[in-house]
């Protein structure tokens, strides 16, 4: 059929138009049930593929796009869990949770909204927080008291953990450049599964103070990461 | 509350660190503000500054496996996914399982991605002989046609079909449908425990296309939507034909 004789490029469906025998334009291009940048082809791609690259493909229900988004998070995911809920079976279920919610709901994650590891961190963190405050045992609350203690009166209460190669050099100083009020609100309330409240309370410092600090220096370890289009360093 | 007292609140709510309440309270209002949401985002971005990685652990990885395999329904039924609630399903999947009453499958454990691999390979690209293919499929003992209805409620025609063999290959044949503009592409999908699994890209005008096509979602219900041209994770396109329509 010539330009001139086809219908106008209008969607859907032409009622005038249900003969099956009419000749129809034959396909020049090879069309596959291939979503482009897909990696369903084996391993290779799939270690050189984009995070949303490997979500579209967990979203077909490839294992090895899953895998692939384990190895790469599944270490941070993990440590996130180990920090709030302690290591042992509850960090190994709120790590087991996140990734077979991904694979169930590869459609949740936005890549436009942020990274991959943002969304897995906040899916951990979240539900490593509802572990925490289901917990009524005191001997957990102590234990976890512990830990924190530890944790906080080291230097740097990153030096014990591994480097990533995901995280610049920057970034890491970015952390340990923030004021230490804004540091303390923000390790109390993210490592330690607080409400700011809770924070305040823990410092004896007025509420409003506790949220302002927390929204600063996060503000702050935005700006480490993306300068310039990030948040100004106070709050508008 | 006001929207300065709920600016105060997203460093807390990004970190989880809000009383229940607050959390209903912000979150409802990021639902309607782009701003704060926005700055939601960014603060959550943040927080991968403060954890570092080391290698992930193997032994949850083996549990993992074990529960997504479950899931996809290779080998004990899929009961997980069944009792889950669906809050983002959209309309029309309710429509078609009303429709096409789907059964519940036991599934053969097809495995897609070796066939769509071995679709790429054998389809040569030449329209003519994808279409000689569709044909000779038609024929085929075992081969089953599968009719996709326009969900025009005033026009419920077949608009194209889908050939599926007993050996493997499938078709999809456009009958109707309308060439797309570049920027979209027809979509076949496959509701798998009333869930659409992506089937393939068809293009912005088809004619014949090789498909992969498992066993089970050869017998269950075919949706085709019209996506971005490079295609949706789930359908965002109403449906657009469907097959078990009556």
């Amino acid at each position: 059929m010539n330009p001139a004789e086809r219908p106008p490029p209008v969607a859907g469906i032409n009622s005038r138009d249900l003969d099956p025998t009419r000749k129809r334009r034959a396909v020049g291009r090879r069309r596959t049930g291939r979503i482009a940048g897909s990696t369903d082809r084996g391993e290779i791609e799939v270690t050189a593929a984009s995070d949303a690259t490997l979500v579209i493909a967990i979203g077909r229900e490839s294992g090895s796009a899953l895998a692939e988004v384990y190895r790469r998070h599944g270490g941070a995911v993990y440590g996130l869990a180990c920090r709030v809920v302690g290591a042992g079976g509850q960090a190994d279920d709120v790590t087991q949770e996140v990734f077979v919610g991904l694979w169930s709901r590869p459609e949740r994650y936005d890549a436009a909204r942020g990274s991959l590891r943002a969304y897995l961190l906040a899916a951990a963190h979240s539900r490593a927080v509802d572990l925490l405050r289901a917990e009524s045992s005191r001997g957990a609350r102590e234990a976890r008291h512990l830990r924190e203690q530890s944790r906080l009166a080291s230097k740097s209460s990153l030096e014990d953990q591994v480097g990533d190669s995901m995280l610049g050099h920057e970034i890491r100083r970015g952390v340990e450049r923030l004021p230490a009020d804004e540091r303390l609100a923000i390790e109390l309330a993210y490592f330690g599964g607080r409400s700011y409240r809770e924070v305040a309370a823990v410092l004896a410092e007025p509420e409003g103070t506790v949220k302002s600090r927390i929204r600063r220096g996060l503000r702050r370890l935005s700006n480490t990461l993306e300068p310039e289009a990030g948040l100004s360093g106070t709050p508008r | 509350m006001t929207h300065e007292e709920i600016r105060e609140l997203l460093g807390p709510y990004a970190l989880d660190a809000t009383d229940p309440m607050e959390r209903e309270v912000v979150a409802t209002h990021l639902a309607g503000c782009v701003h704060c949401r926005s700055e939601v985002d960014q603060l959550s971005q943040a927080c991968t500054a403060l954890v570092l990685a080391s290698a992930p652990p193997r032994h949850i990885w083996a549990a993992i496996s074990r529960e997504t395999r479950r899931a996809t329904g290779r080998g004990q039924p899929g009961q997980k996914r069944l009792n889950r609630a669906a809050p983002h399903r959209s309309a029309w999947i309710g429509r078609a399982l009303a429709a096409a009453a789907v059964v519940a499958i036991a599934v053969l454990g097809v495995d897609i991605q070796r066939l769509h691999h071995r679709l790429d390979q054998s389809t040569a690209g030449q329209g003519s002989s994808v279409a000689s293919a569709a044909q000779a499929a038609r024929h085929e003992s075992g081969a089953r046609r599968i009719e996709l209805i326009s969900a025009h409620p005033a026009a419920p025609r077949p608009v194209a079909e889908v050939i599926a063999t007993a050996s493997g290959p499938a078709y999809f044949v456009n009958r109707s449908l309308r060439a797309l503009p570049a920027s979209k592409t027809y979509q076949l999908w496959a509701l798998r425990r009333d869930r659409p699994i992506s089937v393939g890209l068809l293009g912005a005008d088809p004619s014949t296309v090789g498909i992969a096509l498992s066993g089970p979602d050869a017998t269950g219900t075919l949706v085709v939507t019209v996506e971005p041209a490079s295609g949706s994770v789930t359908p965002t396109g109403g449906a657009l034909a469907e097959s078990g329509r009556h």
